[in-house]
Protein backbone atom coordinates (compact mmCIF):
# COMPACT_ATOMS: atom_id res chain seq x y z
CA UNK A 1 0.00 0.00 0.00
CA UNK A 2 1.25 3.13 -0.93
CA UNK A 3 0.39 7.01 -0.58
CA UNK A 4 1.93 8.94 -3.54
CA UNK A 5 2.39 13.01 -3.97
CA UNK A 6 3.66 14.95 -6.80
CA UNK A 7 5.85 18.49 -5.98
CA UNK A 8 5.59 20.95 -8.59
CA UNK A 9 5.65 17.64 -11.25
CA UNK A 10 6.93 19.43 -14.91
CA UNK A 11 7.57 17.76 -17.28
CA UNK A 12 9.20 19.71 -21.13
CA UNK A 13 9.86 17.61 -24.34
CA UNK A 14 11.99 17.57 -26.76
CA UNK A 15 11.02 20.73 -28.93
CA UNK A 16 10.40 22.64 -26.14
CA UNK A 17 6.80 21.39 -25.31
CA UNK A 18 5.46 21.44 -22.07
CA UNK A 19 3.40 18.94 -21.19
CA UNK A 20 2.53 19.03 -17.82
CA UNK A 21 3.42 21.70 -15.20
CA UNK A 22 2.93 23.29 -11.73
CA UNK A 23 1.28 19.52 -10.88
CA UNK A 24 0.89 19.58 -7.09
CA UNK A 25 -1.37 16.22 -5.76
CA UNK A 26 -1.38 14.08 -3.13
CA UNK A 27 -3.05 10.48 -3.50
CA UNK A 28 -3.71 8.92 -0.66
CA UNK A 29 -3.46 5.50 0.36
CA UNK A 30 -5.77 3.04 -1.14
CA UNK A 31 -7.17 6.05 -3.10
CA UNK A 32 -9.05 5.55 -6.31
CA UNK A 33 -7.95 8.59 -8.34
CA UNK A 34 -9.19 9.76 -11.83
CA UNK A 35 -6.71 12.22 -13.62
CA UNK A 36 -9.24 13.67 -16.78
CA UNK A 37 -9.47 16.25 -19.41
CA UNK A 38 -9.08 16.29 -23.17
CA UNK A 39 -6.61 14.78 -25.44
CA UNK A 40 -3.03 16.29 -24.93
CA UNK A 41 -3.75 17.89 -21.75
CA UNK A 42 -0.93 15.79 -20.50
CA UNK A 43 -2.76 12.89 -18.41
CA UNK A 44 -0.34 9.78 -20.14
CA UNK A 45 2.69 12.01 -19.59
CA UNK A 46 2.12 12.37 -15.86
CA UNK A 47 1.69 8.55 -15.35
CA UNK A 48 4.14 7.70 -17.41
CA UNK A 49 6.63 9.62 -15.08
CA UNK A 50 5.14 7.86 -12.11
CA UNK A 51 5.93 4.32 -14.18
CA UNK A 52 9.39 5.53 -15.24
CA UNK A 53 8.54 5.29 -18.49
CA UNK A 54 9.23 8.91 -19.17
CA UNK A 55 11.88 11.47 -17.15
CA UNK A 56 10.95 14.16 -15.01
CA UNK A 57 12.27 17.57 -16.02
CA UNK A 58 11.58 18.88 -12.75
CA UNK A 59 9.60 18.58 -9.42
CA UNK A 60 9.48 15.60 -7.12
CA UNK A 61 7.88 12.34 -6.82
CA UNK A 62 7.64 10.61 -3.77
CA UNK A 63 6.20 7.48 -2.96
CA UNK A 64 5.39 7.24 0.40
CA UNK A 65 8.28 9.20 2.14
CA UNK A 66 10.88 7.69 -0.78
CA UNK A 67 11.87 10.56 -4.04
CA UNK A 68 11.90 8.70 -6.80
CA UNK A 69 12.69 10.78 -9.78
CA UNK A 70 15.92 9.24 -10.07
CA UNK A 71 14.96 5.50 -8.63
CA UNK A 72 14.21 2.95 -11.41
CA UNK A 73 11.37 1.40 -12.89
CA UNK A 74 12.64 -1.44 -10.88
CA UNK A 75 12.26 0.03 -7.24
CA UNK A 76 8.97 1.81 -7.64
CA UNK A 77 6.84 -0.86 -7.23
CA UNK A 78 4.34 -0.27 -10.04
CA UNK A 79 2.09 -1.82 -11.90
CA UNK A 80 0.44 -0.21 -15.45
CA UNK A 81 -2.08 -1.09 -17.40
CA UNK A 82 -2.00 1.27 -21.30
CA UNK A 83 -4.72 1.88 -23.17
CA UNK A 84 -3.16 -0.01 -26.29
CA UNK A 85 -3.37 -3.31 -23.74
CA UNK A 86 0.14 -4.45 -24.92
CA UNK A 87 -0.13 -8.15 -24.67
CA UNK A 88 2.90 -10.33 -26.28
CA UNK A 89 1.15 -11.85 -29.11
CA UNK A 90 3.25 -14.66 -28.77
CA UNK A 91 2.53 -15.90 -25.18
CA UNK A 92 -1.06 -17.62 -23.50
CA UNK A 93 -3.01 -16.05 -21.38
CA UNK A 94 -1.11 -17.59 -18.53
CA UNK A 95 2.21 -17.02 -19.92
CA UNK A 96 1.56 -13.30 -20.13
CA UNK A 97 0.56 -12.71 -16.63
CA UNK A 98 3.14 -14.93 -15.39
CA UNK A 99 6.00 -13.92 -17.24
CA UNK A 100 6.74 -10.49 -14.64
CA UNK A 101 6.66 -13.16 -11.90
CA UNK A 102 9.07 -15.45 -13.75
CA UNK A 103 11.33 -12.42 -14.27
CA UNK A 104 11.42 -11.82 -10.55
CA UNK A 105 12.54 -15.54 -9.69
CA UNK A 106 9.45 -16.00 -8.01
CA UNK A 107 9.27 -19.96 -6.84
CA UNK A 108 6.54 -21.80 -9.90
CA UNK A 109 3.65 -22.60 -7.33
CA UNK A 110 3.29 -19.13 -6.36
CA UNK A 111 3.49 -17.76 -9.80
CA UNK A 112 0.37 -20.10 -10.44
CA UNK A 113 -0.90 -19.28 -7.49
CA UNK A 114 -0.77 -15.24 -8.03
CA UNK A 115 -2.12 -15.96 -11.75
CA UNK A 116 -4.97 -18.88 -10.97
CA UNK A 117 -6.17 -15.99 -8.46
CA UNK A 118 -6.19 -13.36 -10.71
CA UNK A 119 -7.76 -15.24 -13.77
CA UNK A 120 -10.23 -15.95 -11.36
CA UNK A 121 -10.92 -12.60 -10.02
CA UNK A 122 -11.03 -11.73 -13.98
CA UNK A 123 -13.25 -14.59 -14.92
CA UNK A 124 -10.14 -15.59 -17.40
CA UNK A 125 -9.75 -19.11 -15.99
CA UNK A 126 -11.01 -20.44 -19.26
CA UNK A 127 -8.79 -18.70 -21.53
CA UNK A 128 -5.25 -18.93 -19.39
CA UNK A 129 -4.70 -21.46 -23.09
CA UNK A 130 -5.20 -19.09 -25.38
CA UNK A 131 -3.18 -16.64 -27.50
CA UNK A 132 -4.00 -13.09 -26.86
CA UNK A 133 -5.16 -13.15 -31.01
CA UNK A 134 -8.01 -15.15 -30.54
CA UNK A 135 -9.65 -13.12 -27.45
CA UNK A 136 -12.35 -10.36 -27.53
CA UNK A 137 -11.22 -6.67 -26.85
CA UNK A 138 -12.61 -7.05 -23.28
CA UNK A 139 -10.94 -10.15 -23.27
CA UNK A 140 -7.57 -8.60 -23.97
CA UNK A 141 -8.54 -5.61 -21.38
CA UNK A 142 -8.99 -8.12 -18.59
CA UNK A 143 -5.87 -9.87 -19.63
CA UNK A 144 -3.62 -6.41 -19.29
CA UNK A 145 -5.28 -5.81 -16.00
CA UNK A 146 -4.40 -9.54 -15.06
CA UNK A 147 -0.94 -8.73 -15.85
CA UNK A 148 -1.15 -5.49 -13.05
CA UNK A 149 -2.94 -8.07 -10.74
CA UNK A 150 -0.61 -10.24 -10.40
CA UNK A 151 2.27 -8.34 -9.66
CA UNK A 152 1.03 -7.27 -5.96
CA UNK A 153 2.33 -3.54 -6.53
CA UNK A 154 1.98 -1.24 -4.94
CA UNK A 155 0.31 1.37 -7.07
CA UNK A 156 -1.81 0.48 -10.10
CA UNK A 157 -2.21 3.21 -13.04
CA UNK A 158 -4.34 2.61 -15.54
CA UNK A 159 -3.87 4.71 -18.95
CA UNK A 160 -7.53 5.21 -20.90
CA UNK A 161 -7.87 1.01 -20.22
CA UNK A 162 -11.59 1.22 -21.34
CA UNK A 163 -10.75 3.61 -24.43
CA UNK A 164 -10.85 0.96 -27.00
CA UNK A 165 -14.29 -1.06 -26.08
CA UNK A 166 -17.83 -0.85 -27.31
CA UNK A 167 -19.94 1.39 -25.36
CA UNK A 168 -21.82 -1.85 -23.09
CA UNK A 169 -18.50 -3.45 -22.43
CA UNK A 170 -16.99 -0.24 -21.57
CA UNK A 171 -19.93 0.31 -18.80
CA UNK A 172 -19.07 -3.33 -17.93
CA UNK A 173 -15.98 -3.02 -17.24
CA UNK A 174 -16.25 0.23 -15.41
CA UNK A 175 -17.98 -1.33 -12.54
CA UNK A 176 -15.38 -4.56 -13.00
CA UNK A 177 -12.56 -2.37 -12.18
CA UNK A 178 -14.43 -0.54 -9.07
CA UNK A 179 -15.22 -3.53 -7.78
CA UNK A 180 -11.82 -4.89 -8.23
CA UNK A 181 -10.56 -1.71 -6.23
CA UNK A 182 -12.70 -2.42 -3.11
CA UNK A 183 -11.61 -6.36 -3.46
CA UNK A 184 -7.65 -5.15 -3.54
CA UNK A 185 -7.56 -1.78 -2.25
CA UNK A 186 -4.26 -1.00 -3.98
CA UNK A 187 -3.38 2.94 -4.99
CA UNK A 188 -4.81 3.61 -8.28
CA UNK A 189 -4.56 6.37 -10.71
CA UNK A 190 -6.52 5.89 -13.60
CA UNK A 191 -6.84 7.99 -16.49
CA UNK A 192 -9.22 8.75 -19.23
CA UNK A 193 -10.79 11.59 -21.26
CA UNK A 194 -14.22 10.47 -20.41
CA UNK A 195 -15.77 12.62 -18.02
CA UNK A 196 -18.40 10.02 -16.88
CA UNK A 197 -16.05 7.45 -16.52
CA UNK A 198 -14.31 9.88 -13.92
CA UNK A 199 -17.58 11.07 -12.62
CA UNK A 200 -18.67 7.39 -11.41
CA UNK A 201 -15.15 5.83 -10.92
CA UNK A 202 -13.26 8.11 -9.19
CA UNK A 203 -13.25 8.83 -5.22
CA UNK A 204 -11.54 12.75 -6.00
CA UNK A 205 -11.10 13.93 -9.51
CA UNK A 206 -8.25 16.02 -11.31
CA UNK A 207 -9.26 17.67 -13.85
CA UNK A 208 -6.39 18.51 -16.31
CA UNK A 209 -6.22 21.35 -19.43
CA UNK A 210 -3.11 21.99 -21.24
CA UNK A 211 -0.98 20.46 -18.47
CA UNK A 212 -2.26 22.30 -15.68
CA UNK A 213 -4.18 21.15 -12.62
CA UNK A 214 -8.13 23.25 -13.11
CA UNK A 215 -9.43 21.57 -10.08
CA UNK A 216 -8.84 18.61 -7.76
CA UNK A 217 -12.19 16.95 -5.49
CA UNK A 218 -14.70 14.40 -5.25
CA UNK A 219 -17.45 14.21 -8.40
CA UNK A 220 -20.05 15.78 -6.72
CA UNK A 221 -17.80 19.04 -5.30
CA UNK A 222 -16.53 18.92 -9.15
CA UNK A 223 -19.99 18.78 -10.29
CA UNK A 224 -21.98 21.32 -7.93
CA UNK A 225 -18.73 24.32 -7.49
CA UNK A 226 -16.38 24.00 -10.93
CA UNK A 227 -13.20 26.28 -10.04
CA UNK A 228 -13.42 27.30 -13.40
CA UNK A 229 -15.06 27.69 -16.90
CA UNK A 230 -13.19 24.84 -18.43
CA UNK A 231 -14.10 22.56 -15.60
CA UNK A 232 -17.75 23.59 -15.72
CA UNK A 233 -18.44 23.11 -19.36
CA UNK A 234 -15.70 19.70 -19.38
CA UNK A 235 -17.83 17.99 -16.60
CA UNK A 236 -21.78 16.93 -17.36
CA UNK A 237 -24.01 16.50 -20.57
CA UNK A 238 -25.24 18.13 -22.17
CA UNK A 239 -22.95 20.94 -21.20
CA UNK A 240 -23.14 24.18 -18.65
CA UNK A 241 -24.13 27.10 -20.38
CA UNK A 242 -22.19 30.26 -20.36
CA UNK A 243 -24.08 33.63 -20.91
CA UNK A 244 -22.29 36.23 -21.41
CA UNK A 245 -24.04 39.68 -20.02
CA UNK A 246 -23.54 42.51 -16.87
CA UNK A 247 -23.82 42.55 -13.39
CA UNK A 248 -26.04 45.74 -13.07
CA UNK A 249 -26.69 47.76 -10.28
CA UNK A 250 -30.37 46.98 -9.43
CA UNK A 251 -29.32 43.10 -8.79
CA UNK A 252 -29.78 41.87 -12.61
CA UNK A 253 -27.53 39.81 -14.49
CA UNK A 254 -28.31 41.29 -18.00
CA UNK A 255 -27.41 40.49 -21.80
CA UNK A 256 -29.09 40.56 -25.29
CA UNK A 257 -32.29 38.65 -24.50
CA UNK A 258 -31.56 38.20 -21.07
CA UNK A 259 -32.21 40.14 -17.78
CA UNK A 260 -32.51 37.92 -14.75
CA UNK A 261 -32.47 38.51 -10.87
CA UNK A 262 -29.57 37.75 -8.93
CA UNK A 263 -30.04 35.95 -5.64
CA UNK A 264 -29.44 38.17 -2.67
CA UNK A 265 -26.36 36.54 -1.36
CA UNK A 266 -24.75 36.27 -5.07
CA UNK A 267 -25.66 39.56 -5.35
CA UNK A 268 -24.01 40.70 -2.27
CA UNK A 269 -20.54 38.56 -3.47
CA UNK A 270 -20.82 40.09 -6.79
CA UNK A 271 -21.50 43.64 -5.08
CA UNK A 272 -18.41 42.68 -2.51
CA UNK A 273 -16.50 41.82 -5.16
CA UNK A 274 -16.56 45.02 -7.36
CA UNK A 275 -18.57 43.70 -10.61
CA UNK A 276 -21.23 46.06 -10.41
CA UNK A 277 -21.42 47.63 -13.95
CA UNK A 278 -19.31 44.72 -15.10
CA UNK A 279 -19.06 42.29 -17.43
CA UNK A 280 -19.00 39.01 -16.37
CA UNK A 281 -20.58 34.86 -17.01
CA UNK A 282 -23.56 33.35 -16.14
CA UNK A 283 -23.22 30.12 -15.75
CA UNK A 284 -26.25 26.98 -15.42
CA UNK A 285 -27.06 23.89 -16.03
CA UNK A 286 -28.99 22.34 -18.15
CA UNK A 287 -31.38 20.61 -15.61
CA UNK A 288 -31.11 23.82 -13.91
CA UNK A 289 -33.45 25.48 -16.43
CA UNK A 290 -36.81 24.60 -15.84
CA UNK A 291 -40.24 24.52 -18.09
CA UNK A 292 -42.67 23.67 -15.13
CA UNK A 293 -45.46 25.97 -14.21
CA UNK A 294 -44.60 25.93 -10.19
CA UNK A 295 -41.04 26.53 -11.23
CA UNK A 296 -42.15 29.97 -13.87
CA UNK A 297 -43.95 31.27 -10.86
CA UNK A 298 -41.73 30.86 -8.09
CA UNK A 299 -38.97 32.45 -10.51
CA UNK A 300 -41.26 35.11 -12.07
CA UNK A 301 -37.61 37.64 -12.30
CA UNK A 302 -35.66 34.88 -13.83
CA UNK A 303 -37.51 33.73 -17.08
CA UNK A 304 -35.83 33.76 -20.78
CA UNK A 305 -37.50 32.95 -23.71
CA UNK A 306 -36.30 30.56 -25.98
CA UNK A 307 -36.59 29.71 -30.34
CA UNK A 308 -36.33 25.68 -30.28
CA UNK A 309 -33.82 24.38 -32.65
CA UNK A 310 -33.71 20.96 -31.84
CA UNK A 311 -35.87 18.83 -29.18
CA UNK A 312 -33.92 15.38 -27.92
CA UNK A 313 -36.88 13.45 -26.53
CA UNK A 314 -34.50 10.70 -23.87
CA UNK A 315 -37.25 9.16 -22.55
CA UNK A 316 -37.17 10.01 -18.85
CA UNK A 317 -36.20 13.59 -19.86
CA UNK A 318 -36.21 16.29 -23.40
CA UNK A 319 -32.84 18.02 -23.79
CA UNK A 320 -34.20 21.19 -25.65
CA UNK A 321 -31.44 23.21 -27.68
CA UNK A 322 -32.33 26.37 -28.53
CA UNK A 323 -31.04 29.93 -28.97
CA UNK A 324 -31.63 32.90 -26.95
CA UNK A 325 -30.94 35.82 -29.64
CA UNK A 326 -27.70 34.49 -31.00
CA UNK A 327 -26.73 32.29 -28.25
CA UNK A 328 -27.22 28.72 -27.92
CA UNK A 329 -28.69 27.06 -24.85
CA UNK A 330 -29.40 23.93 -23.81
CA UNK A 331 -32.49 23.18 -21.25
CA UNK A 332 -33.39 19.48 -19.64
CA UNK A 333 -36.80 19.52 -18.77
CA UNK A 334 -38.96 16.31 -18.15
CA UNK A 335 -40.08 14.15 -20.80
CA UNK A 336 -42.05 15.82 -23.27
CA UNK A 337 -42.90 15.32 -27.20
CA UNK A 338 -44.74 18.33 -27.92
CA UNK A 339 -41.86 20.58 -28.62
CA UNK A 340 -40.70 21.49 -31.89
CA UNK A 341 -38.29 23.24 -33.72
CA UNK A 342 -39.27 26.71 -33.99
CA UNK A 343 -41.26 26.91 -31.27
CA UNK A 344 -41.06 29.73 -28.69
CA UNK A 345 -40.81 28.88 -24.99
CA UNK A 346 -40.67 31.01 -21.72
CA UNK A 347 -38.68 28.84 -19.09
CA UNK A 348 -37.17 30.01 -16.02
CA UNK A 349 -33.25 29.92 -14.52
CA UNK A 350 -33.15 28.32 -11.07
CA UNK A 351 -30.71 31.02 -10.17
CA UNK A 352 -29.47 29.65 -6.81
CA UNK A 353 -27.82 27.07 -9.10
CA UNK A 354 -26.27 29.55 -11.35
CA UNK A 355 -22.41 30.39 -11.31
CA UNK A 356 -20.77 33.39 -12.23
CA UNK A 357 -17.12 33.68 -13.71
CA UNK A 358 -14.58 36.51 -14.35
CA UNK A 359 -14.97 37.00 -17.65
CA UNK A 360 -10.92 37.78 -18.25
CA UNK A 361 -9.69 35.17 -15.80
CA UNK A 362 -12.62 32.67 -16.30
CA UNK A 363 -12.44 32.19 -12.33
CA UNK A 364 -15.84 31.43 -10.81
CA UNK A 365 -16.51 34.10 -8.48
CA UNK A 366 -16.69 32.77 -4.96
CA UNK A 367 -16.35 33.78 -1.18
CA UNK A 368 -12.89 33.45 -0.24
CA UNK B 1 9.83 -8.04 -47.45
CA UNK B 2 10.73 -4.82 -45.76
CA UNK B 3 13.25 -5.48 -43.26
CA UNK B 4 13.27 -2.60 -40.03
CA UNK B 5 16.67 -2.49 -38.46
CA UNK B 6 16.18 -2.23 -34.52
CA UNK B 7 18.79 -0.35 -31.97
CA UNK B 8 17.98 -1.47 -28.82
CA UNK B 9 20.04 -0.37 -25.41
CA UNK B 10 18.89 -1.41 -22.06
CA UNK B 11 20.04 -0.19 -18.70
CA UNK B 12 22.04 -3.45 -18.11
CA UNK B 13 22.84 -6.95 -19.63
CA UNK B 14 20.04 -9.26 -19.97
CA UNK B 15 19.65 -12.20 -21.93
CA UNK B 16 16.15 -12.86 -21.21
CA UNK B 17 15.71 -9.43 -23.29
CA UNK B 18 17.14 -11.38 -26.08
CA UNK B 19 15.44 -14.51 -25.82
CA UNK B 20 12.14 -12.62 -25.67
CA UNK B 21 12.57 -10.89 -28.74
CA UNK B 22 13.54 -14.13 -30.44
CA UNK B 23 10.51 -15.84 -29.33
CA UNK B 24 8.52 -13.12 -30.35
CA UNK B 25 9.99 -12.10 -34.15
CA UNK B 26 9.78 -14.83 -35.84
CA UNK B 27 11.82 -13.40 -38.47
CA UNK B 28 14.16 -11.60 -36.27
CA UNK B 29 18.44 -11.63 -36.91
CA UNK B 30 20.87 -10.48 -35.05
CA UNK B 31 23.36 -7.89 -36.56
CA UNK B 32 25.27 -6.99 -33.69
CA UNK B 33 24.89 -7.39 -29.72
CA UNK B 34 26.69 -6.87 -26.28
CA UNK B 35 25.83 -6.61 -22.90
CA UNK B 36 23.96 -3.39 -23.35
CA UNK B 37 23.21 -3.01 -26.88
CA UNK B 38 21.40 -5.02 -29.59
CA UNK B 39 21.14 -4.50 -33.12
CA UNK B 40 18.57 -7.00 -35.19
CA UNK B 41 16.42 -6.94 -38.09
CA UNK B 42 12.87 -7.95 -38.78
CA UNK B 43 10.05 -8.68 -41.07
CA UNK B 44 7.72 -4.94 -40.93
CA UNK B 45 5.06 -7.57 -40.72
CA UNK B 46 6.18 -9.15 -37.39
CA UNK B 47 5.68 -5.72 -35.84
CA UNK B 48 1.75 -5.78 -36.94
CA UNK B 49 0.70 -7.14 -33.85
CA UNK B 50 2.57 -5.32 -31.37
CA UNK B 51 4.19 -1.84 -32.33
CA UNK B 52 7.57 -0.96 -30.79
CA UNK B 53 5.63 1.41 -28.42
CA UNK B 54 4.30 -0.85 -27.27
CA UNK B 55 7.05 -3.51 -26.67
CA UNK B 56 8.68 -0.64 -25.14
CA UNK B 57 5.63 -0.49 -22.70
CA UNK B 58 5.79 -3.84 -22.25
CA UNK B 59 9.59 -4.36 -21.51
CA UNK B 60 9.90 -1.24 -19.18
CA UNK B 61 7.31 -2.52 -16.89
CA UNK B 62 8.18 -6.44 -17.45
CA UNK B 63 12.18 -5.76 -16.91
CA UNK B 64 12.29 -2.37 -14.81
CA UNK B 65 14.37 -1.15 -16.70
CA UNK B 66 15.71 2.00 -19.10
CA UNK B 67 14.93 1.23 -22.73
CA UNK B 68 16.10 2.92 -25.71
CA UNK B 69 14.63 1.84 -28.90
CA UNK B 70 15.72 3.27 -32.32
CA UNK B 71 14.04 2.02 -35.55
CA UNK B 72 14.77 2.61 -39.27
CA UNK B 73 14.64 0.90 -42.50
CA UNK B 74 18.11 -0.58 -44.56
CA UNK B 75 18.43 2.85 -46.22
CA UNK B 76 19.59 4.72 -43.01
CA UNK B 77 22.53 1.74 -42.77
CA UNK B 78 24.70 3.90 -45.57
CA UNK B 79 24.06 7.10 -43.88
CA UNK B 80 24.84 5.88 -40.21
CA UNK B 81 27.79 4.04 -40.75
CA UNK B 82 28.92 1.70 -37.87
CA UNK B 83 29.08 3.90 -34.98
CA UNK B 84 25.95 4.86 -34.73
CA UNK B 85 25.08 3.11 -31.07
CA UNK B 86 27.74 5.67 -29.17
CA UNK B 87 24.62 7.93 -30.15
CA UNK B 88 21.84 5.92 -28.34
CA UNK B 89 23.86 6.59 -25.17
CA UNK B 90 22.42 10.19 -25.60
CA UNK B 91 19.18 9.96 -26.34
CA UNK B 92 16.48 9.38 -23.56
CA UNK B 93 14.39 6.05 -22.26
CA UNK B 94 11.55 5.51 -24.84
CA UNK B 95 10.87 4.48 -28.66
CA UNK B 96 12.18 6.83 -31.83
CA UNK B 97 11.79 6.72 -35.42
CA UNK B 98 14.67 7.60 -37.14
CA UNK B 99 13.70 10.99 -37.96
CA UNK B 100 13.29 11.40 -34.07
CA UNK B 101 16.20 10.40 -33.37
CA UNK B 102 18.34 12.63 -35.67
CA UNK B 103 16.19 15.28 -34.83
CA UNK B 104 16.96 14.63 -31.15
CA UNK B 105 20.69 14.42 -32.21
CA UNK B 106 20.64 17.38 -33.83
CA UNK B 107 19.30 19.54 -30.90
CA UNK B 108 21.84 18.34 -28.33
CA UNK B 109 24.63 18.85 -30.06
CA UNK B 110 24.96 19.32 -34.44
CA UNK B 111 28.37 18.95 -34.51
CA UNK B 112 27.60 15.33 -33.02
CA UNK B 113 25.79 14.68 -36.84
CA UNK B 114 29.29 15.42 -38.63
CA UNK B 115 29.95 12.15 -39.75
CA UNK B 116 26.25 11.61 -40.93
CA UNK B 117 26.66 14.69 -42.71
CA UNK B 118 29.65 13.37 -44.60
CA UNK B 119 28.05 10.53 -45.88
CA UNK B 120 24.85 12.34 -46.56
CA UNK B 121 26.97 14.30 -49.04
CA UNK B 122 28.07 11.70 -51.21
CA UNK B 123 24.44 9.74 -50.85
CA UNK B 124 22.38 12.16 -52.22
CA UNK B 125 22.79 13.90 -55.91
CA UNK B 126 21.78 17.58 -56.74
CA UNK B 127 19.03 16.43 -58.71
CA UNK B 128 18.04 15.10 -54.95
CA UNK B 129 18.78 18.14 -53.38
CA UNK B 130 16.49 20.11 -56.03
CA UNK B 131 13.80 17.44 -55.41
CA UNK B 132 14.09 18.44 -51.51
CA UNK B 133 14.33 21.96 -51.94
CA UNK B 134 10.89 22.14 -54.04
CA UNK B 135 9.34 20.00 -51.83
CA UNK B 136 10.45 22.13 -48.57
CA UNK B 137 9.48 25.67 -50.67
CA UNK B 138 5.85 24.31 -51.68
CA UNK B 139 5.16 23.85 -47.88
CA UNK B 140 5.35 19.58 -48.09
CA UNK B 141 2.97 19.66 -50.58
CA UNK B 142 4.47 17.33 -53.30
CA UNK B 143 1.89 18.68 -55.84
CA UNK B 144 2.68 22.15 -55.46
CA UNK B 145 6.11 21.30 -55.78
CA UNK B 146 5.96 18.65 -58.97
CA UNK B 147 4.00 21.97 -60.48
CA UNK B 148 7.02 24.19 -60.27
CA UNK B 149 9.63 21.37 -61.41
CA UNK B 150 7.19 20.90 -64.45
CA UNK B 151 6.76 16.87 -63.58
CA UNK B 152 4.31 14.75 -63.46
CA UNK B 153 2.91 14.25 -58.94
CA UNK B 154 3.95 11.32 -58.92
CA UNK B 155 7.49 11.86 -60.43
CA UNK B 156 7.47 13.86 -57.29
CA UNK B 157 6.16 11.28 -54.96
CA UNK B 158 8.94 8.45 -56.69
CA UNK B 159 11.75 10.69 -55.95
CA UNK B 160 10.48 11.75 -52.69
CA UNK B 161 10.15 7.58 -51.92
CA UNK B 162 13.65 7.27 -53.79
CA UNK B 163 15.95 9.47 -51.61
CA UNK B 164 13.62 7.39 -48.83
CA UNK B 165 15.36 4.73 -50.18
CA UNK B 166 19.06 6.32 -50.45
CA UNK B 167 19.20 7.79 -46.72
CA UNK B 168 16.16 6.08 -44.65
CA UNK B 169 15.11 9.67 -43.97
CA UNK B 170 11.44 10.14 -44.73
CA UNK B 171 11.45 12.90 -45.95
CA UNK B 172 7.74 13.52 -46.21
CA UNK B 173 7.89 13.99 -41.99
CA UNK B 174 8.54 17.00 -40.69
CA UNK B 175 11.56 16.15 -38.77
CA UNK B 176 12.97 14.25 -42.03
CA UNK B 177 12.90 17.06 -44.14
CA UNK B 178 14.48 19.14 -41.09
CA UNK B 179 16.71 17.23 -40.68
CA UNK B 180 17.86 16.75 -44.13
CA UNK B 181 17.79 20.14 -44.57
CA UNK B 182 19.91 21.01 -41.71
CA UNK B 183 22.46 17.92 -42.19
CA UNK B 184 23.33 19.89 -45.89
CA UNK B 185 24.27 23.06 -44.38
CA UNK B 186 25.69 21.68 -41.17
N1 LIG C 1 7.21 11.85 -26.79
C1 LIG C 1 6.73 13.10 -26.91
N2 LIG C 1 7.48 14.07 -27.49
C2 LIG C 1 7.03 15.33 -27.61
N3 LIG C 1 5.82 15.73 -27.18
C3 LIG C 1 5.01 14.82 -26.61
C4 LIG C 1 5.43 13.45 -26.44
N4 LIG C 1 4.42 12.76 -25.82
C5 LIG C 1 3.44 13.67 -25.62
N5 LIG C 1 3.79 14.89 -26.09
C6 LIG C 1 3.00 16.14 -26.02
O1 LIG C 1 2.74 16.40 -24.66
C7 LIG C 1 1.42 16.86 -24.48
C8 LIG C 1 0.68 15.95 -23.51
O2 LIG C 1 0.53 14.68 -24.10
P1 LIG C 1 -0.13 13.45 -23.32
O3 LIG C 1 0.45 13.37 -21.96
O4 LIG C 1 0.01 12.26 -24.19
O5 LIG C 1 -1.63 13.91 -23.22
P2 LIG C 1 -2.96 13.06 -22.91
O6 LIG C 1 -2.56 11.71 -22.39
O7 LIG C 1 -3.68 13.89 -21.91
O8 LIG C 1 -3.71 12.98 -24.19
C9 LIG C 1 0.81 16.93 -25.87
O9 LIG C 1 0.96 18.23 -26.34
C10 LIG C 1 1.64 15.96 -26.66
O10 LIG C 1 1.67 16.32 -28.01
MG1 LIG D 1 -3.01 9.82 -23.22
Amino acid sequence: MAQLTFKELKKVYEGDVVAVQDFNLKVDDQEFIVLVGPSGCGKSTTLRMVAGLEDITQGDLYIDDVRVNDVAPKDRDIAMVFQSYALYPHMTVYDNMAFSLKLRKKPKDEIDERVQNAADILGLKAYLDRKPKALSGGQKQRVALGRAIVRDANVFLMDEPLSNLDAKLRVQMRAEIIKLHKRIKTTTVYVTHDQIEAMTMADRIVIMNDGFIQQVGVPKEIYDYPNNVFVGGFIGTPAMNFVYGKYTKGGFFESDNVKVKVPDAKAKLLKDKGYEDKRIILGIRPEDIHDENIVLETYKDSHVKLKVEVSELLGAETNVYAKIGDKEIVARVDARDDIKMGDELELAFDMNKVHFFDIDSEERIKNN
Amino acid sequence: MQKLHVHMQQASEHTMVKALLIDLYPSMEFVEKTKTYTHFTIDKADIIELPLESLYDLLVTDFEMRFTLVFHTIGANKLIGTAFKAHLNKLPSGTFSFEETLFHLYKLNPKSLEGIKHNLDALITQSDRTTLLAFGNANMKATNAAKRLFIHRNTMQYRLDHIQEVTGIDVKTFKGLFIIHALQTL
